[in-house]
């Protein structure tokens, strides 16, 4: 059955299954720097990582670090959602917005963020502005292509049917466009969720005060590897945890996203 | 009712015309790809004709409307809505009370005889199911005009029969036109008042074939010896090959 | 996406293990493969080596050593890699893929506090090149007015240690400061957009700033608070397994030393060439870089005040070591003994 709810089993298999991995990566990690395998000051052990960790917690640094990444990542997911749904219905809808909007963010979404840091920073300054801004650079273009992807492969029996009852164009976007598209949405906006973390730390490089892309490069500078690998995990778990929060999210608020994928 | 047809950019159709009464039952017969569908969708109000114009009532058609319902061959729900809401959906959207609309929609529920799903997903059920669904959700708006495209086609024989049977009984009972398009000669002689046989592409009227078998109607009947001259000559005018002027 | 699951026939069960196995022996494999590509081939008779070369100004002796033959007359190929920063240069060393490299002190001062198995083999080139540039046009005419104002720095470097020497002779606590952090680059645009106050950097990062904001800069240089040198590094096992190579090396810098000072225009040429700097900047910083291949006092006394510092900067508990104790006097002194006046 297409998107069955995954069973109790399922789940704890999932469960099991990924602890072993994580298990066994940690090993690795482990062994190799045992092994010297690499320059232990460039790759600390697992042990150093962990102590560098809780001093970081203990002084609040982590904390702290933590509150100014997301407040700048959630404004600019935010914003980035909004712009991309908006213009991905704008460049499906409407051929001159296609040849025109389209074709520049088509051509804009290949650009490396990070490379575009130096740019913002001419036009939009250092300060939290300029930060949100390049989050929000960083997840608009997926949720663009996919809402646009989506509303451009709208089933159009279900558009006719609903036009044969009596649509209005209102009436169409909410009950056939909308969620029809709206797993594409999600689809977009999922893979928005890591390339905008990517994008957080590439701004946290330059001009900041705070965060955790700040104190990964702070820590590399002055020679703290084990610090900043604790920075770098301290990211990845974020942008895992807020991933899991997402789908927990969507299941919760639109119950039927699972029955959208029917094709017959 | 009458209408006129002029020819698009692929040809799919040329200089038709056809006349359908109030309360009749047609089929629109003919070779795959000859532009059965597309009859149906400028009727419908999908697509523009390139020349010559619809009316229903003597009232041009510019676009989709409420008096036209459609039933597709697939794709007639939409997956995000429930039996309930799908079958509700064009009552919804003319602001009908939810009370009434309930009401409405619960009935045809019964009425195609699948209480208990009404809360269900489109994907938990059947194909027959969804087309039955789809049935209802066509019948729920009360349109005068009921266009259908092969409805039936991806059926397996034994639920088609039983959808077929489910059809006539519902409209037998009311005073709808329907265009039906089919590719299925025995299912014309079953459901309609009277076949229109298309030429390949670009299509035009072959021939009329009225279809004089008693309402209400059953399989057995159809089957049997009173329809055998109608079926042959219907046949031999589909399989014959030719250029089709009018016989 | 909810994980959709593997469909599992009946069948599937049995073959299901085996590949498994099979596919943790692939993954085996292929990490064996690539170790054996990363390790590092074993070291015999060696005449080639990688110089890990960054960007800058002091490094002079090097583009010319390397321009001029000098090591090849030695006997000693050097591959050159260039890098936009010190610190990378600094990495590709630690990180075994150069054998030689060379930057200011301060990165190295770090590297030696957290462990870093490294000697500095000798010292090139003598600067003042750290130093602060403000915008008197957002009212900074004297050290005191710097006190809430956005200054940018890059930590781990050798004008981060002169910030903390600068605010600390005016009376200035870094928590009076706003501090940020970027690289040098960038430093340049955001002093001249507006967004930041001051910086302090090395040369000609400074240069650059005066040059798009005529009028309304001012710099303060080191003077007293700083003095630098540009080391030349190696990994202490590769120096052990290899003298001669180090010998080489340095001979290679003395001449090089002896061309910077009878051809400084071609000298500045060959920096051009290696940095993309253009001549006018480089005539107007050449006075502030001293050529020469030594390990002087004064060297010694940098290292001890740098390594009080950075431990502050690391926030690490450990002691310091002894810095005299990375310092590899061995060559330098058996090919110029003058040029040698600290440690055994």
């Amino acid at each position: 059955m297409r998107g069955a709810e995954p069973t109790a089993q399922r789940r704890r298999e999932s469960w099991v299954w990924g602890s072993a991995a994580f298990a066994v990566l940690g090993v690795a990690w482990w062994g190799i720097t045992a092994a010297g395998v690499f320059n232990e000051r460039l790759v600390p052990p697992p042990v150093d990582v962990l102590r560098a960790f809780t001093e970081m917690l203990a002084s609040g640094e982590w904390l702290h670090d933590l509150g100014s990444s997301l407040g700048r990542y959630g404004a600019g997911f935010a914003l980035g959602n909004v712009l991309g749904v908006g213009l991905g219905v704008m460049t499906a809808h409407s051929r001159i917005a296609r040849f025109t909007v389209g074709a520049i963010l088509n051509f804009a979404r290949s650009t490396p963020t990070i490379l575009l840091i130096p740019v913002a920073m001419v036009w939009l300054g250092i300060g939290e502005a300029e930060k949100i801004l390049v989050v929000t650079w960083g997840v608009l273009f997926p949720v663009w292509l996919n809402t646009h992807m989506g509303l451009a492969a709208v089933v159009k029996e279900y558009v006719w049917v609903a036009q044969s009852l009596g649509a209005t164009k209102a009436q169409l976007y909410r009950h056939v466009y909308l969620p029809h598209t709206l797993l594409h949405i999600v689809t977009g906006a999922r893979i928005a969720v890591s390339t905008g973390f990517f994008a957080l730390a590439a701004t946290e490089v330059v001009g900041a005060f705070s965060g955790i892309g700040f104190r990964a490069f702070f820590s590399y500078q002055i020679f703290r590897t084990d610090r900043m690998i604790v920075a770098i995990l301290t990211l990845t778990s974020v942008a895992f945890v807020v991933d899991r929060l997402f789908v927990l999210v969507v299941r919760r608020v639109v119950p039927w996203w699972r029955h959208a994928q029917l094709e017959g | 009712m009458v209408y006129d047809d002029g020819h698009r950019s692929v040809e799919a159709l040329r200089d038709l015309s056809l006349a359908v009464a109030r309360a009749e039952f047609v089929s629109l017969v003919g070779p795959s790809g000859c532009g059965k569908s597309t009859i149906l969708h400028v009727i419908a109000g999908f697509i523009a004709p390139q020349s010559g114009t619809v009316t229903i009532d003597g009232k041009p058609v510019t676009g989709p409307g409420t008096d036209r319902g459609v039933v597709f061959q697939r794709h007639n729900l939409l997956p995000w809505k429930t039996v309930r809401e799908n079958i509700a959906l064009g009552l919804k959207m003319q602001n009908v009370p939810f009370e009434e609309q309930t009401r409405i929609a619960d009935d045809w529920i019964a009425r195609i005889g699948l209480r208990g799903f009404e809360e269900s997903y489109p994907d938990e059920l059947s194909e027959g199911m969804r087309q039955r669904v789809g049935l209802a959700r066509a019948f729920a708006t009360d349109p005068a005009v009921l266009l259908m495209d092969e409805p039936f086609a991806s059926l397996d024989a034994l639920t088609a029969i039983r959808m077929r049977e489910l059809l006539v009984s519902i409209w037998e009972r009311s005073a709808k036109v329907v265009l039906f398009v089919t590719h299925d000669i025995d299912e014309a002689i079953l459901l309609s008042d009277r076949v229109i046989v298309l030429t390949d592409r670009p299509a035009r009227v072959r021939k009329e074939v009225g279809i004089d078998l008693a309402r209400p109607r059953s399989y057995e009947r159809s089957l049997g010896g009173d329809a055998e001259t109608v079926r042959r000559e219907l046949r031999s005018l589909l399989l014959a090959r030719s250029q089709g002027a009018e016989d | 996406m909810s994980t959709t699951g593997n469909i599992e026939t009946r069948g599937a069960k049995h073959r299901a293990p085996r590949l498994w196995l099979i596919g943790l022996l692939v993954v085996l494999l292929i990490g064996a493969a690539l170790w054996l590509v990363w390790r590092k081939p074993a070291e015999t008779q060696l005449i080639r080596i990688t110089y890990a070369m960054p960007e800058t100004v002091a490094a002079i002796p090097a583009y010319v050593a390397l321009e001029r033959g000098y090591w090849a007359k030695e006997g000693l190929t050097v591959d050159a890699q260039m890098f936009s920063a010190g610190r990378l240069a600094l990495d590709a060393l630690l990180a075994k893929n150069a054998q030689v490299m060379s930057v200011s002190e301060t990165p190295l001062v770090h590297a030696i506090l957290q462990g870093n198995k490294i000697f500095i083999v000798a010292t090139v080139t003598a600067h003042k090149e750290a130093k602060l540039i403000v915008r008197t046009d957002h009212g900074i005419h004297a050290p005191a007015d710097l006190l809430g104002k956005k200054i940018a720095t890059l930590p781990g470097t050798n004008s981060d240690f002169f910030m903390y020497r600068f605010l600390e002779a005016n009376g200035i606590s870094p928590r009076e400061v706003k501090i940020t952090n970027m690289a040098p680059p960038e430093m340049v645009t955001a002093l001249v957009g507006g967004d930041i106050d001051g910086y302090f950097a090395w040369e000609p990062h400074i240069y650059y700033a005066r040059e798009r904001l005529p009028g309304a800069t001012a710099v303060y240089p080191p003077g007293n608070l700083y003095s630098g040198r540009h080391c030349v590094a190696m990994n202490q096992d590769f120096v052990a397994q290899h003298p001669e190579v180090v010998a080489k090396l340095i001979r290679g810098f003395i001449q090089a030393e002896r061309y910077v000072a009878e051809h400084p225009a071609e000298a500045r040429a060959i920096v051009a060439k290696r940095t993309g700097m253009d001549d006018a900047a480089l005539r107007e910083l050449w006075p502030e870089y001293h050529v020469a291949v030594q390990f002087d006092r004064e060297f010694a006394e940098i290292l001890d005040t740098e390594a009080r510092w950075a431990q502050g900067e690391q926030g690490s508990a450990a002691p310091i070591p002894r810095m005299l104790d990375f310092v590899y006097t061995k060559a330098l002194r058996e090919v110029r003994p003058a040029s040698v006046s600290i440690g055994q």
